[in-house]
């Protein structure tokens, strides 16, 4: 069973890319958050897939590049995150960690 | 190149990070205020020394002090404001000059002034503590103990209101045209440290 995230309801999107980052308002309860560029594109992923087709989609998008932001637990970390500010929400729930080492 | 994958091609993929924004705050510019009206207390006098209480009220805590300081008391008649002027009065304190509204975007400060003459007044309760900068308080906590006035009693729901904030704090304000400053500095008695520092340019040694 995997996790599907989507973007929590009314989440609207600034990007701001010439300072490489990504604003996001949350209505209820009204909130602006400030999400760097790899934070910006798991949120970007969170269209309702599953958990592993996002960590499939996001691994191949950092792979090349490289950096902090490839490494194993950073799609993890990246969810939680916005999980916790209100930006995703899951509707089955399942154990991330599990799943993202699965896909990779 | 609006994109974060096109982004992150280029510049590298930094570990995520999302976090709460500060956000700045309207609001109309505090309150309105459009009609003041001039106390009915008798004149605050000319105490050189201001004390003053100050805490943070959210806007219904306002609007209930507001309430309390112009409802006259039920037996007396007396509004309270004008029950703790007498009261500082009658007591050789000062005089209780009022409370204010910090007037701004987003504030709601309460300050409470009160005049305070330290030198010039005697005190049935505490004669020797008038002659000090420290005074105000236990004068005040004196008439605090006055359990028949109507003064103290006020006096005490503002101190309650007062004490009950995590934001309180007081402060002495000294009418510095009317200190003698360099004297009360230069005198070795009263200010070891800072007479050597202003005759010598060198601060003291502190003795081991």
């Amino acid at each position: 069973m995997a996790t599907i995230w989507s973007a929590s309801p009314g989440v609207r999107l600034r990007p701001i890319p010439e300072q490489e980052c990504c604003l996001a308002y949350v209505p209820r309860p009204p909130a602006l958050h400030g999400l760097n560029l790899t934070s910006w594109l798991v949120l970007s992923l969170c269209d309702g897939r599953t958990q592993p087709a996002i960590a499939e989609d996001y691994f191949a998008a950092v792979a090349e590049s490289g950096g902090p932001g490839a490494t194993a637990g950073a799609l993890d970390s990246a969810l939680i995150q916005l999980e916790a500010l209100g930006l995703i929400t899951r509707t089955v729930d399942a154990p991330i960690t599990k799943t993202c080492k699965e896909a990779q | 190149m609006t994109n974060p994958r096109d982004l992150i091609r280029s510049r590298g993929a930094p570990m995520p990070l999302a976090r709460p924004m500060p956000t700045e705050i309207r609001s109309d510019g505090g309150l309105m205020i459009s009609l003041l009206q001039a106390p009915y207390w008798a004149g605050p006098g000319t105490n050189p020394v201001l004390a003053e209480w100050t805490w943070h009220l959210p806007l219904q805590g306002l609007i209930d002090l507001r309430n309390f300081l112009v409802t006259p008391d039920p037996e007396t008649g007396i509004q309270p404001e004008a029950a703790i002027d007498a009261a500082l009065k009658g007591h050789g304190i000062g005089s209780y000059i009022g409370t204010f509204v910090t007037q701004g975007a987003n504030l709601s400060q309460v300050r409470v002034l009160f005049g305070h003459a330290p030198k010039a007044m005697t005190n049935a309760y505490a004669p020797k503590a008038a002659t000090d900068p420290g005074s105000f308080n236990r004068l005040i906590y004196a008439l605090l103990q006055d359990r028949d006035s109507q003064g103290s009693r006020n006096l005490r729901y503002l101190r309650k209101l007062w004490s009950e904030s995590a934001t309180r704090a007081e402060v002495r304000l000294i009418m510095l045209s009317q200190v003698d400053l360099a004297g009360e500095l230069n005198d070795p008695e009263n200010s070891p440290f800072s007479a050597d520092l202003l005759s010598t340019g060198k601060p003291v040694e502190t003795p081991l």
